[in-house]
């Protein structure tokens, strides 16, 4: 499948199997090695073709079962480049062990950086505005699911996308990987969806706004007081629990009181 | 529907969160929905869906930062509403859950703190396992710590939601038969505190820095 590669062969089922082992990568999650465990177990579908014997799987998960963190989907582009680096020290380069803990020591920056800021910041607001914008419009309980399909998809589509293509990246241009990771790359990506965000937001705030304005004016008054007031109090202490108990206990006083 | 198969749902869709998947169903306006459906009134779960997430939209759980668990607290809030949906005081119902579900989010925040610790003492048995050249026990290690956490939220989500059905629907009755007409600002008031929350997620999407 792959041009110039030394040591045993990954196919492209293997490739997926390692794609379905990354969606758990975070699943032993911890305080000491962050997602190394996970990292680790996504090589199982191969941990055979790249270890020839019970000492070599020993040092191989040495190796990764120390300190790893990433973005859960960007974290596939270290999974190709240590699949390719493993790959090459099972058939005799004895020099990888060390630049591949070199690599992803490098990598855990940009990786959780570029898919915090394009994920987590962006994609996942974008999306999840867009559902609510469309959730709200919709009129009847099929076009409300349709919405949420929809939402599903513009939200996984990239997500899918980053996963394997990181992988596959990853593995074919281990030494460069740094020119695949670059916050520039997905920039155009990132604006697509920020204009998303935008556009979803002014739409939602339309939709939303008339139905508010059709509320009593004094319900107005709640909702734009209690928004102002949870704002500022979360401006002061930045407790979230605090802010909505002591707003939602305050407003429901002066509803007691006076409506 | 029981509520132990609807702690099941639960506990499973909240897999989805940080652990396993991580594609969007455990957000409330997928499980909210879905817990309409299976509780009868996929309408009302609808609403709900949209109420809590404008709540907990800006709330994410990125890399070790730990968050209020809005979206277990959203599917336990919305199963209490369903739940009570016939009691006739709607504003009561809906006043009483969000609460409920904040500190449910609380609750939340805490045991993924404690689930990290301990995936941390199944980290050194991995390696003790490594040493002892056990590596196929490792993505069982896996399994058992996601097992794990199914069973915490499991547990949560079972006792906050029979403990509440417990006192709940006299409560509502109780509360809602003095206050439900003041009690008209709710629902206002639950999505005003949403809105707050919705503004530093802008500023956050257009800022040139890392998200924190």
């Amino acid at each position: 499948m792959e041009k110039n590669v030394t040591g045993p062969r990954i196919t492209r089922w293997d490739f997926f199997k390692i794609f379905i082992a990354s969606f758990f990568m975070q699943a032993v999650w911890n305080f000491r090695s962050l997602i190394s465990v996970g990292f680790s177990v996504c090589f199982f579908p191969v941990l055979g073709k790249l270890c020839e014997n019970r000492e070599a799987k020993r040092e191989f998960f040495h190796r990764h079962l120390r300190f790893f963190n990433a973005h859960p989907y960007f974290a596939s582009f270290a999974l190709g480049v240590s699949l390719r680096l493993e790959q090459m020290r099972s058939s005799g380069e004895l020099q990888i062990p060390d630049m591949l803990d070199r690599l992803k020591e490098v990598l855990i920056g940009p990786l959780g950086a570029v898919g915090d800021r394009l994920f987590w910041a962006t994609i996942k607001p974008a999306s999840l505005i867009f559902g609510m914008f469309w959730l709200l419009l919709a009129p009847n309980t099929p076009l409300k699911v349709a919405a949420l399909v929809a939402t599903f998809l513009v939200y996984n589509v990239p997500h899918f996308y980053f996963r394997y293509k990181g992988l596959r990246e990853g593995y074919d241009h281990p030494m460069d990987i740094h020119k695949y990771v670059n916050q520039k790359r997905f920039e155009n990506l990132r604006k697509t969806y920020l204009a998303m965000f935008v556009v979803s937001l002014i739409a939602l705030a339309i939709v939303f706004g008339y139905r508010v304005f059709q509320m009593h004016p004094a319900l107005i008054a709640v909702f734009v007081c209690s928004s102002v007031y949870a704002f500022l109090f979360n401006k002061v202490i930045k407790n979230f629990y605090l802010v909505c108990l002591a707003t939602f206990t305050f407003f429901l006083t002066v509803g007691i009181l006076f409506f | 529907m029981n509520i132990a198969l609807l702690s099941a749902v639960i506990s499973f869709l909240s897999l989805d969160i940080t652990i396993a998947f991580q594609v969007l169903i455990s957000s409330p306006i997928f499980a909210c929905p879905l817990l309409g459906w299976l509780l009868g009134d996929v309408r009302l779960g609808f609403e709900l869906g949209f109420i809590f997430q404008l709540l907990w939209l800006g709330r994410i759980p990125a890399g070790a930062a730990i968050v209020p668990e809005g979206n277990i607290a959203s599917m336990i809030a919305t199963a209490l509403v369903l739940f009570n949906s016939e009691s006739g005081y709607p504003n009561t119902t809906l006043g009483i859950a969000f609460m409920e579900g904040i500190v449910v989010s609380y609750l939340g925040a805490l045991l993924t703190i404690f689930y990290r610790k301990l995936n941390g003492r199944l980290l050194d048995f991995i390696l003790f396992e490594v040493e002892h050249l056990h590596f196929r026990l490792i993505p069982v290690l896996e399994a058992v710590s996601m097992g794990i956490y199914l069973i915490m939220v499991f547990f949560l989500t079972y006792v906050v939601i029979e403990g509440s059905q417990q006192f709940l629907p006299s409560w509502i009755r109780s509360v809602g038969r003095l206050f439900e007409q003041q009690l008209i600002v709710v629902k206002p008031a639950i999505l005003g505190i949403g809105l707050a929350f919705v503004f530093p997620l802008i500023r956050e999407a257009f800022s040139k820095n890392m998200v924190k």
